[in-house]
């Protein structure tokens, strides 16, 4: 009799010690998820901002000033008379002046 | 069982029936303890925990880009370092505090005395310089003084500089607009301010707060104008050349697509850098297109025309009297620039009598004549929505002196603004639709979620549309053989347009300066299927004051250039496409060649930051010279007179920006012509016409200047 409690009254500590120690392990694995979270979300801001600063250069490239300089200082392009325009077709649609969104 | 055998179980079994008791209590003990702790002082000890983990972190919003029409940036905000300093800390950690003081200043370049002021409060927190460079930050941490910190936040930047200044307007140190659709939108830019609860380990770090994962909902909205950025830089570009030009005190340009009442392009001059908006004058800062009144002068001919012929009063049938040299109304006499005769009513606006149109005036009366320009939209706010926006002046028909009522059809007595007239005039190239002005394409939250898309909006009808095409037509004479506007025509396009010219008036002496003038050219192309409206308005232009002469050539080098961008093909080039598919290409060595295209040029090396490449300007005229090497960001020294013969530095050259380029201009030889350049082909190779093509402006019509006016002359 008294071994049969002794038997039971030991697997219930080990079974409470045990879902201890699970729970102190998902605590902790919550807690290293977390800082993973913390971590990621701080170099997501990083990106963003490194993002934007290669927009901004992005940008900057782009003036239409500078382009037209480029094309006719070093590619020497012209713009096209009106009786070098041949049409074809449909009508073209208007050009985008940046980049698509 | 000897006695003390039996003692021993005795003892045996009551030790082990203590250790069990024992075994039992203790986790009794942990349970009790856990319920106390979990239940019974479960909501107490969670207040406790999270006072002591939990922090309230504030979220600064991310400031919204605008972006033109085809999501080219226009303002965008990037992350820059802001130094700053706990003085109390400062003081308290550091042995040399005038020392530590001396050095940060030094690094960031700020007066000693300033910063010593500043890290001398009593304050837990100062500005120590806010959006620093990253070499000054860098700097700054390997100091590593306490209390000094450098910390991230946003700044604004218009990687477009100069481009639609005044359109943008600029935001201050702190986000916030200040004009322009910065000040518009400023609510829907800014974002919201909120702090956020988040859970800190002991060391402060952030370990985790869900908020964190949704901040898009605190971030500012992305705004796309109707602005065309490409529009923009031909608007700006061509009206700073006609200012310095014309030498003229400043100057507006307006393009507006006419079916949508999108406004495509607002130019001004003198205009400013938005990245160093501070340093502006507000001369610079000055949105003319928007704030400034001017008389319209010959402009208003149109829309009273258009209004007599609506009314019935005149027909196109009709013959205006203007035989005589003057009008007397009043006392006073209205003249023409000449004693025109017998003239039909579109004669009256492609010659811009003035006595012509002040009889129409009068045939329709002062109230209806009050009616059809109230009903063009003068006299009340256009509704473009950017601050400071003006409504002309139209005084109500009642207070009209009866000089008013023969002035105001020739658009003295009234005035206007830029944007107005265009949109005015967009009122013909819209079947007699008067829209509201649209300056917001698009409003987007930073989850992509469309917040807001205005749509065009008709305001009135102000003319029925047969009235529209006949005063179409009439605007139409205006750019031909024999018009005012003859500088506004355009190779390939049907342009409607009508220029004008008014008189200031003379603030110190009372009535109008005899030497300052306001000259415009409004209209629209290509006018059997417009695509666009723009009005050119140059103030106290020196050179000539015409605005056939002044504004017209500036109408008609945004207008190509524009249209051409649109893909808007002209009507020969149309035909060109079946002439070319049978007519054979012509032989290599007929092709005509322009000799300096043979001239060699040193290969280009890389251009690197703050460099410029020196463009070949021989063979061009001084204008188109200085264009180029005003894009080319040089200085240009101008011997001699004609088109240019010699350069120094040489073509394809790397140089400095700001350089010196000295040209050597000498006449052109009919043997070395100029090679063909864009915009001002026609000015130097004459061009075949198509036979159902109109005739291009009169030769020789575009160098002249026309005698000036005398008072009261307009057109």
């Amino acid at each position: 009799m008294k071994a049969r409690f002794l038997k039971y009254w030991v697997t219930v500590v080990i079974a409470i010690t045990l879902a201890f120690g699970v729970h102190l392990l998902l605590l902790s694995e919550n807690a290293h998820m977390s800082y993973q979270l913390a971590d990621l979300k701080l170099q997501e801001e990083r990106l963003k901002a490194q993002r934007n600063l290669l927009a901004l250069e992005a940008a900057t490239l782009r003036q239409v000033d500078r382009v037209e300089a480029i094309a006719r200082g070093s590619f020497g392009m012209e713009v096209p008379k009106p009786s070098h325009v041949i049409v074809m077709g449909k009508q073209q649609e208007q050009h985008a002046s940046g980049r698509g969104r | 069982m000897s006695q003390s055998e039996a003692r021993f179980q005795r003892n045996l079994r009551l030790r082990t029936a203590v250790l069990c008791a024992a075994l039992a209590a203790l986790p009794l003990l942990v349970l009790r303890k856990a319920f106390d702790l979990q239940v019974v002082r479960a909501s107490q000890l969670k207040a406790q925990a999270e006072g002591q983990s939990r922090r309230k972190l504030a979220l600064t919003p991310q400031r919204g880009g605008i972006f033109d029409r085809d999501g080219a940036e226009l303002a965008v905000s990037v992350d820059a370092d802001t130094i700053w300093a706990n003085p109390r800390q400062l003081r308290k950690s550091v042995k040399d505090f005038p020392e530590a003081v001396k050095s940060l200043a030094t690094l960031l370049e700020i007066e000693p005395a300033t910063l010593s002021r500043k890290l001398e409060s009593d304050k837990f927190f100062v500005w120590v310089k806010r959006r620093a460079s990253a070499a000054e930050s860098k700097a700054v941490q390997a100091l590593k003084l306490p209390g000094v910190s450098v910390s991230k936040e946003a700044r604004r930047f218009y990687p477009n500089r100069e481009l639609a200044a005044h359109v943008l307007g600029h935001a201050d140190v702190d986000g916030r607009g200040l004009s322009g659709v910065e000040l518009m939108l400023d609510d829907k830019l800014r974002g919201s301010r909120m702090s956020a609860p988040v859970v800190r380990d002991g060391r402060g770090n952030v370990v985790y707060s869900e908020h964190l994962l949704d901040d898009l909902t605190t971030q500012g909205h992305d705004v796309t104008l109707t602005i065309d950025k490409t529009l923009q830089y031909f608007a700006e570009r061509e009206l700073e050349l006609a200012v310095r030009t014309a030498e003229a005190r400043a100057g507006s340009v307006v393009v507006v697509d006419p079916t949508r009442g999108e406004i495509l392009a607002l130019a001004n001059y003198p205009t400013f850098n938005l990245n160093d908006a501070q340093h502006a004058s507000d001369s610079q800062r000055r949105n003319r297109a928007i704030v400034e009144r001017f008389e319209p002068g010959s402009t208003t001919k149109p829309f009273v025309m258009a209004g007599a012929l609506a009314a019935g009063a005149v027909k196109l049938t009709d013959s205006i009297d203007c035989t005589t040299d003057s009008l007397v109304v009043d006392g006073r006499a209205i003249h023409d620039a000449h004693r025109f005769g017998m003239l039909s009513p579109s004669e009256v606006i492609s010659r811009s009598s003035n006595i012509g149109i002040s009889k129409v005036g009068s045939s329709l009366g002062r109230e209806r004549l009050f009616g059809v320009l109230q009903s063009f939209g003068f006299g009340a706010v256009p509704g473009s929505g950017l601050p400071g926006e003006v409504a002309g002046s139209l005084r109500p028909y009642q207070r009209w002196y009866a000089m008013d009522a023969a002035t105001i059809p020739f658009g003295q007595g009234m005035s206007t603004t830029t944007l107005q007239l265009a949109m005015s005039m967009s009122a013909f190239a819209n079947k007699g639709r008067l829209l509201e002005p649209l300056l917001v394409k698009r409003v987007v939250d930073a989850r992509g979620q469309t917040v807001e898309e205005p749509l065009p909006r008709v305001r009135k009808q102000v003319v029925p549309e047969r009235v529209a095409r006949s005063v179409t037509d009439m605007l139409v004479n205006v750019t031909a053989e024999g018009g005012t506007g003859t500088e506004a025509a355009l190779d390939g396009y049907l342009v409607a347009g009508k220029t004008g010219t008014a008189q200031k008036s003379d603030p110190e002496h009372g009535g109008y300066a005899k030497d300052k003038w306001v000259s415009s050219f409004v209209g629209f192309a290509p006018a059997n299927k417009p695509r666009l409206t723009i009005a050119v308005v140059l103030d106290e232009p020196m050179i000539a004051h015409q605005g056939g002469a002044v504004a017209a050539p500036v109408f008609r080098r945004v207008m190509e250039a524009s249209l051409r961008h649109l893909g808007v093909p002209a009507e020969r080039a149309q035909n060109n496409a079946v002439a070319l598919t049978r007519v054979a290409p012509p032989k290599a060595e007929s092709k005509p060649t322009w000799p300096l295209e043979n001239v060699e040029m040193p290969l280009p090396r890389n251009v690197g930051p703050g460099e410029t490449l020196v463009p070949n300007l021989v063979g061009r005229p001084a204008r188109l010279a200085l264009v180029h090497a005003r894009q080319a960001m040089l200085e240009v020294a101008l011997q001699g007179s004609g088109v240019v013969s010699e350069q120094q530095p040489a073509p394809g050259s790397v140089v400095k920006r700001g350089a010196l380029l000295s040209l050597q201009l000498s006449s052109p030889t009919p043997e070395l012509p100029a090679p063909p350049l864009a915009s001002d082909l026609a000015q130097i190779v004459p061009q075949p016409v198509a036979a159902d093509v109109p005739p291009p402006a009169a030769a020789g019509t575009r160098d002249k200047l026309p005698a000036p006016p005398r008072r009261g002359q307009d057109g």
